[in-house]
């Protein structure tokens, strides 16, 4: 009977506030738009974001672990199920960090082809980017879009590698094989259309109020503050970094084509979808050239059977679509790599999470995972 | 059983006919020339840096784990490095400092990759560098989460990738899936395995 | 400028630019594929559904070499051989394909000297049993017995 008085006496609108005060909300791990099995633990304070914690860990398979365990060869094809969306650059990146460390000089042809792959990985990693960055944000028909023209990225991989997803594209000293009759006009077919597709992407995206108003000034962070959280890739070019490893440490044949680093000027989730629109065309720019320019020669090195990589250590790293993918590699001198550490962009690239949703709205955390384009195959390792 | 024979007797069959000439050692490394960095480093914290080695264009330093925090705040401040990208721990259990830290650093300025190696023993605490690059706090952790090295002053040391609860340390060399934490998965998964023949009880 | 901006806002102007690109796709042919009915072109590089290549004689071309299995990096290939006391070469005894394990990485069709394990352009694998994914030689031969979905 107290307690019903009590309760009577309460002022409800001041009893609410008090409890709302700080609330933990769970998203994930099974949220669709964590992109994968993110786990976020929001405190929130009425609907703002007061502190936030990241989860991660429920897709680790132990690649580290495992590829200490096979030869170098061996390893390859685990290295494209860190990233599944662009299967290529991961590939790229682990061949070429033992290519690296063995000395093994690999043949301008095989470069050529790789540039090709690697930036129509980019394209398609970018693609499903947006497709499911407008998703979440409420634009259902980007994504159709961005999946038809996907799909035709994939079916180039198919008819060079033999696979979609997981390309296992590349192998130590250049490519598996040849490339395939009709690979030459799949992919100036593809580039023809592709100029008319983004243009489709942005109008219905770049001028639309609904889009304007969730990404606008959503996520913002400073150029000091996305070097010092360690951001690389397209989130660090959208707030005005000019650095891509593509020009500052070119490997396999970029030095050799033209393109630009587009980058934005507020750091906002806005500016970063239009780098990542510019950076399709860019790729494309890149592969236009690559494949006119296509020498005659061998497609791989001669490289042992058994590859026995002289003592050392190596890091190299790669312009990932998602930012700085690198590997280190330790060689004992035997078959086996000593340690292989891969260091994955979106992991470093979600720490900055935290520093992006404070004080934003819970809708808001959606947007911002979202621009950051993670992928927890990677995170996880 | 039969498999592993074929294993054997297939191996030596391919192997003895052709024997690669033994190949001489190759040494990747090399002493560092020329190097800015190295030889204003050497002079101002000549008790901490050991040694400078240059493998396949890479410089790399050796460091003891003794006033670390200065020695990297001078790389970032006045050698503009300014992004961690990598730190990570490499097990060597035959050692008698048994793990090597690696600091992965860069710079923007220069386009300059430096990696900074530091040897530690078993139980040795190091200092946290994510004061100095806020990028450190998540690779610490996951340093912690797979070898067991404790960070002083860390504002958030825990596993990461592992469960809170998980008791070993799998990237250490010692590890091996057949001791992996069969108590955990009892309580959570419910299951307990055979370690030899991998089933599943 | 801000004129121009507050009367296209108040237009629609952007919104209807979007729907432009909606009805325009309306009107254009379907891009998707009534999959049972229509399959989409494999190219003839797939990795798919292993297979065993035979000679003339229907007899497996495999000399059990045992590369295919060194060079999986998952370990699903088992391959059992004895010594020939005559011809003193390895016969094949026994062949097992794990394709529950399998990355479909094509690793031992590019090792095998003779071409006889190939990663065929099949792509319909699916099972009704965990069993049926671990294939012995004979099923590796003919191919998997696939499992027609009935009404
Ligand atoms: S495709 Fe790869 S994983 Fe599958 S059996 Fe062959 S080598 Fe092993
Ligand atoms: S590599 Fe070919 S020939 Fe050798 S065991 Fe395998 S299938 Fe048989």
């Amino acid at each position: 009977m107290d307690e019903v008085k009590n309760i009577n006496k309460t002022n409800f609108a001041e009893e609410f506030v008090d409890a709302t005060e700080e609330l933990v909300l769970n998203m994930g791990p099974q949220h669709p738009s964590t992109h994968g099995v993110l786990r976020v633990i929001l405190k929130l304070h009425h609907e703002k974001v007061v502190d936030l914690d990241c989860d991660i860990g429920y897709l680790h398979r132990g690649v580290e672990k495992i590829s200490e365990t096979l030869s170098y060869k061996l390893a390859a094809p685990y290295m494209d199920r860190l990233d599944y969306i662009s299967a290529v650059s991961n590939n790229l990146a682990y061949i070429e960090t033992i290519e690296k460390l063995a000395g093994v000089e690999v043949p301008k042809k095989a470069q050529y082809i790789r540039v090709i792959l690697t930036e129509l990985a980019r394209i398609s990693s970018h693609l499903l980017w947006l497709a499911t960055h407008a998703l979440d944000i409420g634009a259902m028909t980007v994504f159709l879009y961005c999946f038809r023209e996907r799909e035709e990225i994939l079916n180039i991989f198919e008819m060079v590698t033999g696979a979609r997803l997981t390309t296992n594209a590349f192998r130590i000293g250049g490519l598996p094989q040849d490339v395939p009759e009709g690979f030459e006009k799949a992919v100036k077919d593809f580039c023809e259309i592709l100029p008319g597709r983004i243009s489709e992407y942005e109008a219905l995206l770049t001028k639309n109020r609904i889009w304007l108003a969730r990404t606008k000034n959503v996520g913002v962070i400073s150029p000091e503050d996305a070097i010092a959280i360690g951001l690389t890739g397209p989130s660090l070019r959208g707030s005005g970094v000019k650095w891509d490893l593509r020009k500052a440490h070119p490997y396999e044949s970029y030095n050799e084509f033209e393109f630009d680093i587009p980058t934005g000027e507020n750091g906002d989730t806005y500016d970063r979808y239009l780098v990542r629109l510019e950076e399709m065309r860019q790729a494309r720019r890149i592969i236009l050239q690559a494949i006119d320019g296509i020498p005659e020669g061998d497609f791989t090195a001669k490289v042992p059977k058994v590859l026995k990589p002289p003592k050392g250590e190596v890091y190299h790293s790669i312009e990932a679509p998602k930012g700085e993918l690198g590997f280190y590699v330790i060689s004992d001198g035997s078959t086996k790599p000593y340690r292989v550490k891969i260091k994955g962009p979106s992991f470093y690239n979600l720490q900055a999470l935290k520093k992006m949703c404070l004080g934003h709205y819970v809708a808001d955390v959606v947007a911002i995972i979202g621009t950051l384009d993670i992928v927890l195959g990677e995170i996880d390792r | 059983m039969a498999e592993e024979k074929n294993k054997n007797d297939s191996l030596e069959k391919g192997k003895a006919p052709r024997k690669p000439p033994k190949k001489e050692e190759v040494n990747l490394y090399e002493e560092i020339k020329d190097f800015d960095t190295f030889t204003k480093v050497k002079e101002k914290f000549a008790d901490i840096v050991l040694d400078g080695k240059r493998i396949r264009e890479q410089h790399i330093f050796y460091i003891k784990n003794e006033n670390i925090l200065d020695f990297f705040k001078y790389l970032r401040d006045e050698e503009k490095y300014d992004m961690l990208a990598d730190l990570t721990a490499i097990d060597y259990p035959d050692r008698e400092k048994r793990f090597a830290i690696l600091y992965n650093i860069y710079s923007f300025k220069k386009l300059e990759r430096l990696l900074v190696r530091m040897d530690i023993a078993d139980g040795e605490e190091v200092e946290t560098v994510s004061e100095i690059w806020p990028s450190a706090n998540w690779p610490e952790r996951e340093v912690y989460d797979m070898f067991g090295i404790k960070f002083k002053n860390h504002p958030d040391l825990r596993r990461i990738l592992l469960p809170e609860d998980w008791k070993t340390h799998p990237l250490r060399k010692d590890f091996d899936v057949k001791n992996r934490d069969q108590d955990w998965m009892e309580r959570h998964l419910g299951i307990r395995e055979d370690v030899n023949s991998g089933e599943v009880k | 400028m801000r004129m121009k901006e507050l009367v296209s806002k108040v237009l629609f102007v952007d919104l209807i630019k979007g729907l432009s690109v909606t009805f325009k796709s309306m009107v254009s042919h379907a891009v998707t594929e009534q999959y049972p009915k229509e399959r989409s072109k494999i190219y003839e590089r797939f990795r798919g559904e292993p297979r065993m290549a035979v000679d003339e004689n229907g007899k497996t071309k495999c000399i059990a070499c045992n590369l295919c299995a060194m060079n999986c990096p998952v370990g699903c290939i088992t391959v059992e051989a004895e010594r020939d006391p005559e011809t003193k070469k390895r016969v094949l005894t026994r062949y097992v394909f794990d394709m529950q394990r399998c990355l479909f990485c094509g690793f031992c069709e590019e090792i095998c000297p003779v071409n006889c394990i190939q990663l065929t352009t099949d792509y319909e694998m699916s099972q009704y049993d965990r069993k049926d994914f671990v294939l012995e030689l004979n099923e590796l031969e003919k191919g998997m017995e696939k499992i027609k979905y009935k009404k």
